[in-house]
């Protein structure tokens, strides 16, 4: 099945053919949803974002450049606006200091020995940095070169971050007392 | 508390960069952080809520009202000779005849996220039988979950005309992820479970099975109409 690739998506959108942006959405939402949903770890702003994202996409379409990739284009929208939540947030609650309120000692019930929920709470008591990194290295499955270029940073320092994120969520499950995933 | 050099190191294993055995000090820590690593791979994707889809949709809407006013003054400036080149361009790149190759076309993507967004899309596509099968035999080889789920969903607008109960039930046979056997046995509502009761009852005693899935296939059982009542 021959798919129109995102570029020529965008291109379509730029000249007034706004069902590329349909397919656009309907590409990237449930993605782009598990993201947010990892990052902030709240369903109702990972919804917000998700809709924020396409509503940008095409009030900018104009400033895409065709000749590159859309989904870095995309990926850095969407790290834009997940700052401009966490600096509204910032302003009730801070999330780190939410986080810290959370026991990294918490042991699970039976009904919880399940690989994915152990997995989601675990990630859930990470900080929002390295729950960013790390959704967007495994989820999103951007390059470290990518993720680099999105946060200013070296590749090396990517890939430390990753590092980090996963002794902690390991640090995180071996407490709780479950011995393997 | 390990240096960056070590944490290098660390990720040279873990991402697979480095294939001979690590130290065996490291050898535990490389192996359980490999662990967690595919497992966030393998984390089910939840869905865009209906909400979310509306709000989009309300969006398009609004969107294109607004384009309907701009569209006669820019519909100006581009010239006869200009469209029609453009509209040759475009039938030479998507030559609607050419044969689609679903299977070709998913195997040819690198991450899973290019093929979720690929099986997505073709939810909006009217597949023909031969993409149907397609569509079935990569819901048979495929490995990762979330793709397969979304396979399901998409072979659920399929049902029952073409694909049957007992395609679904080979694929719950070999699907040990709940998740990917919850979508099996939505799939399978639509569909006339009778020939496959006994197999689908058998099942349900699969040691290790979750209650979830046992629940389902229980309620599906007793939704279905026994075969002497069709």
């Amino acid at each position: 099945m021959l798919l129109e690739n995102d570029e020529i998506l965008m291109q379509g959108l730029q000249e007034g053919n706004n069902a590329c942006l349909g397919k656009l959405y309907e590409r990237y939402k449930t993605i782009l949803l598990n993201y947010f949903i990892n990052v902030t770890q709240d369903r109702d702003a990972a919804n917000d974002l998700l809709m924020e994202v396409f509503e940008r996409i095409y009030k900018y379409r104009g400033g895409f450049d065709a000749s590159r990739k859309f989904k870095p284009w995309m990926y850095q929208m969407s790290n834009n606006l997940l700052h401009d939540y966490r600096n509204k947030l910032s302003k009730h609650k801070s999330l780190e200091n939410s986080k810290e309120e959370i026991s990294y000692q918490q042991s699970y019930t039976f009904q919880q020995i399940d690989r994915g929920i152990i997995l989601k709470d675990a990630m859930g008591r990470l900080s929002e940095t390295e729950r960013k990194v790390i959704s967007m290295y495994y989820l999103l499955e951007i390059p470290y070169s990518e993720i680099a270029q999105i946060e200013g940073v070296s590749v090396n320092s990517i890939r430390i971050r990753v590092c980090r994120a996963l002794k902690n969520l390991n640090a995180i499950i071996t407490n709780s007392g479950i011995k393997e995933l | 508390m390990k240096t960056e050099q070590e944490l290098l190191k660390i990720m040279d294993h873990v991402d697979g960069y480095v294939m001979k055995e690590a130290e065996s000090d490291l050898k535990e820590e490389i192996k359980s952080l490999k662990q967690c690593a595919s497992g966030i791979k393998d984390l089910p994707y939840e869905k865009v809520s209906e909400k979310t889809d509306e709000r989009f949709q309300k969006f398009m809407e609004s969107i294109s009202d607004t384009s309907k006013t701009n569209t006669s003054r820019g519909l100006r400036t581009i010239s006869i000779i200009t469209a029609f080149a453009a509209g040759l361009a475009l039938l030479l790149i998507f030559n609607p005849f050419q044969n689609k190759e679903i299977l070709a076309d998913f195997n040819a993507m690198k991450s899973n996220p290019d093929k979720l967004s690929f099986v997505y899309e073709l939810t909006l596509e009217k597949l023909s039988e031969g993409e149907i099968e397609e569509v079935k035999l990569l819901l048979a080889n495929e490995e990762n979950p979330n793709i397969k789920v979304a396979l399901l969903d998409l072979l659920e607008n399929y049902t029952p005309d073409h694909v049957k109960s007992e395609e679904l039930f080979l694929n719950l046979n070999r699907s040990s992820t709940p998740s990917v056997q919850m979508a099996m046995l939505n799939a399978m509502e639509a569909t006339d479970i009778s020939d496959i009761r006994s197999d689908l009852d058998a099942f349900r005693n699969t040691v290790g099975l979750e209650e979830t899935v046992k629940n389902r296939i229980l309620q599906l059982l007793n939704n279905a109409k026994p075969k002497n009542l069709k």
